[in-house]
């Protein structure tokens, strides 16, 4: 388990950690800032519409685009 | 009680009478066949149940619906040869080995195109999301066990068959064909137990994990199968015939998990 500074990152972390584990919540939230010329510690809230989309295509194949779609809101709706 | 732990306990019991009769030898060789043939109809329906179960439970009509209708499609018609295989060795009493190829063999062969397409629609569409691959050292640690896999079973299989002057046409197509499509299903079979490894305890990984682990039972089954009854030793009552069961017991597994996965992801909850 990890703990983000960035209170953005800690949310959509803990969104994720049960779907798909640490390691691999860890992971793809990297590989999603990185995509977007972000880091963790750096993620805002105009980014969440995009990091939610990147999550959001990598869900469906294990969980179908209407649960993938429910998670992706989740993640925008992070206040 | 749950519909996962449910089956869990029905395998077990399946698999252990299986064991007992296949060790035991109780009741005689009548009996001992009656059981090797109603096995694999009894678990290829389960599994055939539990798919549908799964891909219903997808609403909208994605990819990842579409390759589980596939891995159903294949299960069925696997299903549909098992059938076949009773009918005729035990209803009609025919000597398998005598009319190999069966209908049935025409059965499972065509399965495997959906099964292929299905589980290459699962990787290919985990490729494109952008989430981790894993380390590139596995896949080249992968590539390598593949390849001596690949060169043992042609050495000690494939080849032996090509070469033998007693078996030829159709018998030796069907007698290759299986060790080759496992050889490729093996791959994405193995590639999705390593990337569902990466998950480590995620609840999203474990109907590909059981569906990876019943491929795999799957392949060892057909090898050791297809090398028996090349030699003419395999009849029925083998042990093998347990990775068979298993192999489909725990792909409907996979499919029952994967609709529990979708069913308890409620927004509300997250």
């Amino acid at each position: 388990m990890i703990t983000y500074k960035n209170p953005y990152t800690q949310k959509i972390y803990a969104i994720l950690i049960p779907l798909i584990g640490d390691f691999m919540a860890r992971g793809v939230i990297k590989n999603q800032v990185t995509k977007l010329g972000l880091t963790e510690d750096n993620i805002a809230k105009k980014d969440l519409s995009a990091l939610a989309e990147g999550i959001k295509k990598g869900l469906i194949a294990f969980i179908g685009s209407e649960k993938a779609n429910q998670v992706a809101s989740k993640i925008v709706a992070i206040l | 009680m749950k519909k996962t732990t449910l089956l869990w306990i029905t395998t077990g019991i399946l698999i252990f009478i299986n064991i007992i009769f296949y060790l035991t030898g109780l009741g005689g060789e009548k009996v001992l066949l009656f059981v090797s043939d109603t096995l694999p109809i009894i678990s290829s329906f389960i599994a055939s149940i539990c798919l549908v179960v799964a891909f219903n439970g997808f609403k909208e009509y994605d990819y990842t619906k579409i390759a589980w209708m596939m891995i159903f499609t294949g299960i069925f018609l696997s299903f549909i040869a098992e059938l076949l295989y009773g009918i005729q060795e035990v209803g009609l009493g025919m000597s398998m080995n005598d009319i190999f190829p069966s209908i049935a063999d025409y059965f499972w062969c065509i399965g495997y195109i959906p099964l292929f397409i299905g589980l290459a629609m699962m990787f290919i569409g985990y490729k494109r999301s952008g989430f981790p691959m894993g380390k590139a050292r596995v896949y080249v640690l992968l590539s390598f066990t593949y390849l001596a896999l690949f060169a043992i079973i042609a050495y000690f299989l494939l080849i032996p068959i090509i070469n033998d002057p007693e078996t030829s046409g159709l018998p030796t197509f069907f007698y290759l064909f299986y060790p080759i499509s496992d050889i490729f299903l093996v791959v994405p079979a193995a590639i999705l137990m390593y990337i569902t490894s990466l998950f480590g305890k995620g609840a999203i990984s474990k109907p590909w994990k059981l569906l990876a682990l019943g491929f795999l039972c799957f392949a060892f089954a057909d090898l050791i199968y297809s090398y028996l009854s090349w030699q003419d030793k395999y009849g029925s009552g083998n042990l093998i015939d347990v990775a068979w069961h298993l192999g489909y017991l725990l792909i409907g597994l996979a499919g029952l998990y994967q609709r529990e996965l979708v069913e308890n992801i409620n927004y509300n909850e997250l």
